[in-house]
């Protein structure tokens, strides 16, 4: 018999999880990708929020609807040239009395290339099941939830929202080039239409799922010299047992616990 | 049935661990297990407690005297270890086994000639008041007159708080039993002197729960401790 | 694109225009638009010859060049345009960097202009263009540029054709003829000058408080 049983159920471990996650700092990631047609620059960031746990025997903490709430900073250029049709001002002609007729040349315009710099925030659902790890490492003992495969992440009906806050930060980049305005409409509906929520979705998904296919549930955590009381004055020094064996399970029977187990001895 | 039954979190203990616990703080702290009179303990350490001489008239700086108890044996109920026909161990009770030293300084007093003056209550035991209490060295073990006591007592778990607050145990002596110590009021005079020793000495070996669950979780204590299968059980929210 | 109003730099919507009376060399520099239109160097040339006796009566003649930029210089093909006395020639193009055409003589320069010359520019976006003259004088006057209705396919057919159509404002004797013009967007404007001291047409935002009259 295991000299030390400590035990939760479902409930008191999704309490315990959602502390354990939110104590989970933000992530963060940086990079490029393609945003659609475009190559995009990002800054991610991504704290994480419990869902709800379901404890399954023999050793797997499933966490439903686990949400990363993320914000991200995309960066990107568009090359207007390959959106907007090509325009040129036609020959314009005057009579300057005493002078003759004047004119100037057909002038086509260059459409620049735009640079789009757009602060983004929403979240994304997961299902995962986690399996318990043990391990002892550098006097430590640790027991963490280590997910299992793969989470498929699910962005939510706000997603699509996302693209008119694009919109709206290409619009005034837009408005502010010459000759452009007659074409604005045209340039943001052609440029959303090209990103489109799979594209958000395509470059967003690869940079979320490593923040929840990495993360690592802290359950248990405790130096092997464990201290039983601290020092308190010069007379009464510090307490310590060793813990000498940790071992982790869900246990099912009326109700399934999740149950930790330890050996100690007198350090 | 489940560990945690009608509360959300489970924590027990057997009584190994709750044996190398105890070891592990006597072990750290001797002196709840060791105490003297100047004589022997002058000052206090993590070694041993300094205690008072037992003052006596005409005896002076007091009779010297010296306590040791061994590291406390515990059993659980279900009774695993021999007691006494004496005690018996029921349910949520815990049985103690220990062995108890305790030695007196025995020296011979000098009687002075001269007439002995009223006692005023300001001598302190001493020969002549005019004279200082004599320092007197300690004693070897081989001049002191000791005995040993094989010690049986029976008790249940105190819900106490640790000197750092927390939530913890405490072990309460209800009955001590020596063996076999004639005649019987001689006996029943050290049962009681070891029972008073016992509770004090116990009171103050204080364990907390989050140490005797190695740190696992929390746990705000709603039923328990109790003791039961050689566990002493908590069982609480988180 | 550049496309501010300011005769002083011209972008890839305006055009510098001056007429030569008098036959000869001009030399000239093409050199960026806020440089105050110094030049050491003058690398081009018209060479305007004297006009024959059957192009006396002919109409003046246009002359177009197109100025091209690789980012560090400016240049123009021809180096050297042979023009009849009378002739006009036409200045466009640049790319995104601003130039200037500075000629030898203080006449032919488009950083500030005298006489027969002229300066168009096309208004890539809607506003008020209050403008006067960056030297000083009391030239001034307002181009209120609006967007145009283009819901529909037949508005956005009808606003192509008026990009085609000119306006003229004359400035002469110290006087401009039309203070105020009002435009569609993409619609160009030709300021002809006709005889100053030396004027531009500049944004009045591009002005200091203290006038921006330039050297």
């Amino acid at each position: 018999m295991a000299e030390i049983i400590a035990a939760v159920d479902e409930t008191a471990a999704n309490i315990l999880i959602d502390t354990a996650i939110a104590l989970i700092p933000p992530q963060s990631a940086s990079g490029s990708g393609n945003l659609g047609p475009f190559v995009a620059s990002y800054s991610v960031s991504a704290t994480l929020v419990n869902g709800d746990i379901d404890l399954i025997a023999p050793d797997i903490i499933r966490v439903a609807n686990l949400r990363v709430n993320w914000s991200a900073n995309l960066g990107f250029g568009i090359d207007l040239s390959t959106i907007l049709p090509d325009f040129c001002l036609p020959q314009v002609c005057v009579h300057i009395p005493c002078v003759g007729r004047v004119c100037t040349p057909r002038i086509c315009i260059d459409w620049p290339t735009i640079g789009v710099n757009v602060p983004l925030s929403d979240f994304v659902e997961a299902d995962a099941d986690f399996s318990l790890a043990i391990s002892l490492a550098g006097g430590i003992w640790k027991v963490e939830g280590v997910i299992v495969g793969l989470p498929s992440l699910r962005f939510g009906p706000t997603t699509a929202g996302l693209l008119l806050v694009i919109g709206a930060a290409i619009t005034p980049i837009l408005l502010a080039i010459p000759f452009v305005g007659l074409f604005l409409a045209l340039a943001v509906d052609t440029i959303l239409a090209l990103i489109g929520v799979a594209g958000l979705t395509g470059l967003l998904g690869p940079i979320l799922t490593p923040f929840v296919s990495g993360l690592r549930i802290p359950i248990y955590k405790q130096p092997q010299l464990f201290e039983v009381l601290p020092l308190e004055g010069p007379i009464d020094p510090a307490v310590h047992v060793t813990i000498d064996a940790i071992a982790a399970s869900v246990e099912s029977s009326d109700e399934d616990e999740l149950v930790l187990t330890a050996d100690i001895s007198p350090a | 049935m489940s560990l945690t039954q009608g509360e959300t979190v489970f924590a027990s203990v057997h009584e190994t661990a709750l044996n190398d616990a105890i070891t592990a703080f006597c072990t750290a702290r001797p002196r709840y297990l060791a105490y003297g009179s100047p004589a022997f303990t002058p000052v206090t350490t993590s070694a041993e407690t300094r205690m008072e001489a037992i003052g006596f008239p005409g005896v002076a700086g007091g009779i010297q005297w010296r306590l040791r108890l061994s590291i406390p044996r515990v059993d659980l109920f279900k009774q695993s270890n021999a007691l006494p026909p004496e005690l018996s161990l029921g349910p949520g009770q815990f049985s103690i086994e220990l062995e108890a030293q305790l030695c007196i300084e025995c020296r011979k007093i000098r009687i002075d000639p001269k007439p002995p003056r009223p006692d005023k209550g300001q001598t302190h035991g001493q020969d002549n008041p005019r004279e200082p209490a004599r320092d007197d060295p300690k004693h070897p073990l081989s001049e002191l007159t000791c005995f040993r006591l094989r010690v049986f007592a029976v008790g249940h778990l105190e819900h106490v708080y640790t000197s750092t607050g927390e939530d913890g145990i405490a072990l309460a002596i209800d009955a001590v039993e020596i063996v076999d110590i004639k005649p019987d009021d001689l006996e029943s005079f050290l049962e009681c002197l070891l029972f008073m020793i016992l509770q004090a000495v116990l009171a103050g070996i204080r364990l907390p729960l989050r140490a005797l669950r190695a740190g696992a979780f929390q746990l705000v204590p709603v039923v328990g401790p109790l003791i039961e299968d050689d566990q002493i059980k908590v069982r609480g929210i988180v | 694109m550049y496309n501010a109003l300011d005769s002083r730099a011209l972008g890839r919507a305006d055009c510098y225009a001056q007429r030569f009376m008098r036959p000869g060399d001009y030399r000239y520099a093409i050199v960026p638009g806020h440089a105050q239109a110094i030049s050491s160097d003058y690398p081009f040339v018209v060479h305007v010859k004297d006009q024959t006796a059957e192009r006396k009566s002919a109409e003046m003649a246009q002359h177009t060049l197109r100025v091209i930029s690789d980012g560090k210089k400016f240049s123009v093909a021809p180096a050297t345009l042979t023009i009849a006395v009378g002739d006009m020639v036409v200045w466009n193009g640049g790319g995104d960097i601003p130039f200037a055409v500075a000629g030898e003589q203080d006449f032919f320069n488009s950083h500030r202009m005298v006489n027969e010359c002229g300066f168009s520019h096309a208004f890539g976006m809607a506003g008020d263009y209050h403008w006067r003259d960056a030297f000083g004088s009391k030239l001034a006057g307002v181009v209120h540029v609006r967007d145009p209705d283009c819901t529909s396919d037949q508005q956005r057919r009808k606003w192509r054709e008026t990009l085609a159509e000119g306006n003229l404002v004359m400035i002469a004797d110290g006087k401009v003829d039309r203070t105020e013009v009002e435009i569609m967007t993409g619609q160009t404007i030709f300021f002809a000058i006709v005889k100053t001291p030396g004027i531009s047409i500049t944004d009045s935002r591009l002005l200091t408080h203290r006038g921006g009259a330039a050297c």
